[in-house]
């Protein structure tokens, strides 16, 4: 088991009142799945991504990756969770402005004080994987936003991680470049063995994954 | 990659930033630095000064004044020789030499003359002038002012003249001031008489300007033995180092010597010694306000960089940064900009210390290379205090502001 959640809620707290964006939330996710959330606006799904990542800390319940509880109680754990064992990709890409495509691939493994050569390799052959091997030098701002997103991804998996999460991946994409950036996604989960968890809007989308959570109003549906 | 190249990318994307934050500690860097560069050389101009006039400080009789010193007169005052060993034993810091001296007014040849009694080895290692008349030998070292040109330039001529200066003044041998020997037609190897006493000149002295140039100078106990002032001397004069002067070495010798006048080579003590304190109160006042500033200027860029760069912060600890490494990276990045500020800064202060140094002071400033340390140290410093608390805050971002700020 990659992945179990167990009871898992969070309420946030606004001036009209509490919200309850996840109530007891209960799902297993298997090694090498494909799991895709989907639901309405507003119905906890990146709420639920968040938390399994890490980065959001649940009011209750717990989350077991690979049977240990990740909310150990120091921060550090959770950002020891984060740099050994997942890889992020966010609708926005979430990519440092002033660093190259190829730093930006390469801070990952500088957080895990690898040797600057093997940070330079492994982020070398990860843009040629995801078809950036002629864009390494290339700011942000000077990259398409597919090409972006396909540097995001290389940054995602330049930990070696169990678990890729996706946030609307192809949220900010042209229909033709979301297809592209879904089949990489795809490439790695079934090629490498890798877990990922996305969550989507779009039904083309949801029609990669192996596994559908629909989320409605928090709870599962 | 690394922290350090994360955040020297950093500073570089964002050029304008870095100077307009490290434009308040480079300036007071470098008015600090401008200040205390005038103010060493001034000091050591003050130093050179005194150590070149020679004797610094003259101890009087209490009822004595400096003209009675002077002109000699035959009833002048006198205190008694052990005197000197009062001060000896005392071990005052920053006396460098002492000179007891006997003066009467006397007639030779039929000329009125003053005879001073001196011990020759005090006397001659307390006039640099007669030094560097090959009087001595081994070079002068004046702790207080090791760059002083006399010293550095007094180079042994004649060692049988340095052995008869130092060692063989005999008892009836005697040093004849340029203006003295003329007057009384004296030269060198004449005998002649004083008081029935048979002299033998050793030395025409080089002309130095001052009354030493009238003045016959003999062993200081020969000097009381003809006159008959047993034990008595007129003055001493003592080489006082600079700084011990400012330090209060004057009141030291008063309560050594109660009895006595003790006066100080007024001017040059009193206003370049009182310019130089108040530039140096000047650059601590400078000091204080640059750190509070300095610290304040670079604290408030480093908040506005921290809320600048919420979201790259939030990207960072997604990623799995822990709270350590964002720390690190600010403070990383303040002990950066010190860096920088303080070689600015030292560079901006040691120009303008030159120029203004010249100009304003007529002194040749040169670069404190010390500085150059204690500016980046303090700068560093100061940077890495003001930034302490932006960079606990950027801490305690969230991981997930990176997606709220989409």
């Amino acid at each position: 088991m990659m992945l179990r959640v167990e009871k898992l809620s969070k309420q946030y707290l606004h001036a009209d009142g509490p919200v309850n964006a996840l109530q007891e939330i209960t799902l297993n996710i298997e090694k090498g799945e494909f799991a895709v959330i989907t639901g309405p606006s507003g119905s906890g799904k990146s709420t639920l991504l968040l938390t399994l990542g890490g980065l959001i800390k649940p009011s209750s319940g717990d989350i077991l990756f690979k049977d240990q509880t990740i909310y150990h109680p120091s921060n550090n754990g959770l950002s020891d969770f984060r740099r050994l064992h997942i890889g992020f990709v966010m609708q926005n890409f979430s990519l440092i402005p002033y660093l190259s495509a190829l730093k930006n691939v390469m801070i990952p493994l500088a957080l895990q004080k690898t040797v600057k050569e093997t940070q330079r390799k492994r982020a070398t052959d990860l843009l040629e994987s995801v078809g950036l091997k002629d864009r390494t030098n290339h700011l942000p701002r000077e990259l398409s936003a597919g090409q972006q997103q396909r540097v995001a991804i290389a940054r995602a998996m330049a930990n070696n991680p169990s678990l890729l999460l996706a946030d609307e991946p192809t949220g900010n994409l042209d229909p033709c470049l979301a297809l592209e950036i879904l089949e990489l996604l795809k490439a790695f989960n079934v090629e490498k063995g890798i877990t990922v968890i996305m969550v989507t809007h779009s039904p083309v989308a949801a029609d990669f994954g192996t596994k559908r959570i629909h989320l409605k109003g928090g709870k599962l549906v | 990659m690394s922290l350090y190249s994360l955040v020297w990318h950093e500073l570089w994307h964002r050029k304008s930033q870095m100077i307009s934050g490290l434009l308040a500690i480079t300036l007071g860097i470098g008015v600090i630095v401008g200040i205390r560069s005038i103010t060493v050389v001034s000091e050591k101009a003050v130093a050179v000064n005194l150590d070149n006039l020679g004797a610094n400080v003259l101890i009087l009789p209490q009822g004595a004044s400096v003209d009675d010193y002077y002109s000699a007169d035959i009833d002048a005052p006198t205190f008694p020789e052990n005197y000197v060993e009062r001060v000896v034993t005392s071990a005052l810091p920053g006396v460098d030499n002492m000179s007891p001296k006997l003066t009467r007014r006397v007639k030779i040849k039929g000329q009125n003359v003053v005879l001073t009694g001196i011990l020759p080895g005090s006397e001659i290692a307390s006039k640099p002038i007669w030094q560097t008349a090959g009087l001595i030998g081994d070079e002068l070292q004046v702790i207080c002012a090791e760059t002083n040109p006399a010293n550095s330039s007094s180079g042994f001529k004649d060692e049988r003249l340095q052995r008869k200066g130092i060692d063989s003044l005999g008892l009836y041998d005697c040093l004849a001031g340029s203006e003295a020997a003329k007057r009384t037609g004296l030269s060198e190897g004449i005998k002649f008489k004083i008081k029935g006493a048979e002299f033998n000149v050793a030395k025409i002295l080089p002309e130095t300007g001052t009354v030493d140039d009238d003045r016959i100078f003999a062993h200081l106990h020969t000097v009381q033995k003809l006159l008959g002032i047993k034990d008595q001397i007129s003055a001493i004069e003592i080489m006082g180092c600079c700084n011990a002067i400012s330090d209060g070495l004057l009141g030291k010798l008063r309560n050594i010597l109660p009895d006595t006048r003790i006066s100080t080579i007024g001017q040059i003590v009193s206003t370049q010694i009182q310019t130089n304190r108040l530039m140096n109160r000047v650059s601590l006042i400078f000091l204080i306000i640059i750190f509070f500033v300095g610290g304040v200027s670079i604290g408030n860029f480093m908040w506005a960089n921290v809320n600048e760069r919420r979201k790259e912060i939030g990207i960072l600890l997604m990623i799995g940064a822990p709270k350590s490494s964002i720390y690190m990276i600010f403070l990383l990045k303040a002990a950066v900009l010190g860096f920088i500020g303080g070689v600015a800064g030292y560079i901006i202060g040691t120009i303008t210390g030159l120029i203004a140094g010249q100009y304003l002071a007529g002194l040749a400033v040169r670069p404190v290379l010390i500085y150059f340390f204690w500016s980046i140290l303090l700068s560093i410093l100061i940077s890495v205090f003001g930034s302490l608390i932006p960079a606990y805050l950027a801490a305690e971002i969230e991981p997930f502001t990176n997606l709220q700020e989409v």
